[in-house]
């Protein structure tokens, strides 16, 4: 499988059909608005349109969740800029530099400075996917369940890995959320596992009601329990960056789409995390540094760079694999499943037309997206003023809407309220969520490949090291463990959470 | 106060995924599935039991050895307790009455109570501005969507 310009074409002709564009301008709007807006992020807002997108055909329907994954890495900047509260975990760094800015009167470059640089790192990086992903795709076409269980495998260790100081609670992470998985009938034999005799328990716990207790409900009540915030706003005096500006960053968008797209690849590395490191990194390249922290330009322009680079960087795992590498991107391959499609090489082969109007609408969603930042930036400040009061009951009433139209039955939305309150305590008591959602979504494929196999080896589990490519996944995934360890008893992991808390 | 510090957070978490572990292992261990088969229905769940009791038992050891110095665990205070448990008991009233009530008139109840509870504004501004909310909710999600939420007595 390679790359292929008619493909492409074919793919920019698909997504700019008037139906397809319309859901990723729709995309990019809520988007937008889900990172501008703290205590909602793009893994809750997913999570809950995705039963209700079920009435559409799939195309749209994932043009418009994706559109909402790179959507909010956009909005994050503006309330990180303007009120120095970041909408996403992963503008923290823009917040360090951007507020600053904000402080001195030049908010508005510093918004524009993001909002090109989202665009540009986006954009490079939608080239590293275009070319790696059905380069990887063709490679992966080779894979057998072993290998896929093996990648699978080294995927949560990875992710477990990442969690730095907290490897044990990770790996607990994991662990509960494959068994969460496991609830109700096993997908292969029929058999009632973990049900306790209860009928509720037979049909399984529901993904995407886990997804939408622990990120949208935990997010609210982590927010409820702290009084209202006041807020205030900086005065806006110039609304465009100047040249002056731009030479200042065009560097550090260009670096910080390399580390971004690169380490996006990697299971666990979400924009959360990759962020500070591109910061650090212009950082240390910079003839300012002293200037960090205190209103550097080029360092909005690398958090932002960084921060929408490992988004599209995400998306090569998932499409030539079906390996979603962080909570937002397991739900949006839960949204693939949902329509009965599976990311990876086979839906490169058969479904080609699927995939390549789904990655050409991700540069049009970036265009749309620079096109509603750069002069709307103003309207979207003022709608993360929306006060907490009012945002959090609503989200309650739109995760009940998400999680009960999955199925139709109170059973999930109770569910998605207990892992709300699960969500909540593993907040406070520093358990990593992304291994779990990980792991809860992985789960049945997980199974499935081993289970098919040891079909294959009549049983014997030598199969994962006997089969070189799943024996350098396993290999792979046992150095990352013990690397893990390693960072977990050197100390050295402060900065590494693969967490990304929306 | 309960589980104040990391530490005894770490205890207190180690021993309740200890006991799940074990309750999951048992009922495991009683997951009936046809012989023969490579993996059994109940390989996974009972591995992922056992690996869940024994590192709730490692999180138990953990905090117990622990001597280091002492993290406080950002709990909060006693009105945020009030406010989560009270939005809390808000919204499980709330589920139990969507059926009953219906989801439109459910919800008005919901966001008018959370609203006024954790923000204090004009009572009859936050009635409109739900009305409008709900309103378009039932449009939207029900009429124009078709999506079957439960409706009360009176069709809505």
């Amino acid at each position: 499988m390679s790359f292929s310009w008619s493909l492409l074409l074919q793919g920019f002709t698909q997504a700019l059909t008037p139906v397809n564009l319309l859901y990723a301008i729709l995309g990019s709007l809520v988007g937008t608005l889900v990172g501008v807006l703290p205590g909602i992020g793009p893994t809750s807002a997913i999570a809950i349109l995705l039963p209700l997108t079920t009435i559409l055909p799939p195309l749209p329907a994932i043009i418009m969740m994706a559109a909402i994954y790179y959507g909010a890495m956009y909005g994050g900047s503006t309330t990180a800029i303007v009120v120095n509260i970041p909408g996403e975990a992963s503008s923290v760094p823009t917040a360090m530099d951007g507020y600053q800015l904000a402080r001195q009167g030049r908010g508005g470059p510093a918004l524009g400075i993001a909002a090109i640089s989202s665009f540009v790192a986006g954009t490079i990086s939608l080239v590293g996917l275009t070319f790696f992903a059905p380069l990887l795709a063709g490679v992966a076409l080779a894979f057998g369940p072993p290998e896929y269980f093996a990648l699978m495998f080294m995927a949560l260790s990875l992710v477990i890995s990442l969690s730095g100081r907290a490897l044990l609670k990770g790996l607990i992470a994991t662990a509960l959320g494959l068994l969460v998985a496991m609830v109700g009938l096993d997908p292969l034999t029929g058999e009632a596992r973990l049900t306790f005799g209860t009928v509720s328990l037979m049909a399984g716990v529901n993904f995407i009601s886990v997804i939408i207790g622990l990120f949208a409900i935990g997010e609210v009540l982590v927010n409820i329990e702290r009084a209202a915030l006041s807020i205030y706003e900086n005065k806006i005096r110039d609304w465009l960056p100047g040249l002056e500006d731009l030479k200042y960053s065009l560097g550090a968008m260009l670096r910080s789409s390399v580390i971004g797209f690169f380490l996006g690849l990697l299971p666990g590395c979400s924009p959360a995390v990759t962020t500070f490191i591109a910061y650090d990194a212009e950082k240390k390249v910079s003839k300012r540094p002293h200037l960090f922290g205190r209103g550097a330009i080029e360092g909005v322009a690398a958090a932002e760079g960084a921060n929408n680079a490992t988004c599209s960087g995400g998306f090569v795992p998932l499409f030539s694999f079906g390996i979603p590498s962080g909570p937002a991107l397991a739900v949006l391959l839960g949204g693939f499943m949902m329509y009965g499609l599976q990311p990876g090489p086979m839906l490169f082969k058969e479904n080609p037309n699927l995939v390549w109007a789904i990655i050409a609408s991700m540069y049009i969603g970036n265009v749309i997206l620079l096109v509603l930042n750069l002069p709307l930036v103003g309207l979207w400040a003022r709608i993360a003023l929306i006060p907490f009061p009012i945002l959090g009951p609503l989200i309650i009433l739109f995760s009940v809407i998400g999680a009960y139209s999955v199925r139709f039955l109170m059973f999930d939305v109770w569910v998605a309220l207990i892992f709300g309150i699960l969500g909540y305590l593993m907040r406070k008591l520093n358990f990593p969520l992304a291994p779990m959602v990980l792991a809860t979504v992985l789960a049945q494929m997980l199974e499935t490949s081993l289970k098919q196999s040891l079909v294959l080896s009549s049983g014997s589990p030598l199969i994962f090291f006997t089969r070189p490519i799943a024996a350098v996944f396993m290999i792979l995934a046992l150095v990352m463990i013990a690397w893990g360890l390693w960072l977990q008893f050197s100390g050295r992991s402060a900065q590494l959470a693969a967490d990304e808390s929306d | 106060m309960f589980m104040r510090t990391q530490r005894a957070a770490d205890m207190v978490s180690g021993a309740i995924l200890a006991a799940l572990g074990l309750l999951s292992l048992v009922a495991s261990l009683n997951i009936s599935g046809v012989t023969g088969e490579h993996l059994h229905p109940r390989t996974l769940p009972y591995l992922l039991s056992l690996v869940i009791f024994i590192t709730g038992l490692a999180l138990l050891l953990g905090g117990w050895r622990y001597r280091g110095e002492e993290k406080i665990i950002a709990w909060p205070d006693r009105e945020g307790w009030k406010r989560i448990l009270i939005s809390l008991a808000s919204i499980v009233v709330y589920l139990f009455l969507l059926e009953p009530l219906g989801f439109t008139l459910s919800s008005f109840l919901l966001l008018t109570f959370l609203i006024w509870y954790l923000g204090r504004y004009n009572l009859i501004l936050i009635i409109l501005m739900d009305l409008a909310t709900v309103v378009t909710i039932y449009y939207l999600f029900y009429r124009l969507l078709g999506l079957n939420f439960p409706v009360g007595p009176l069709g809505w």
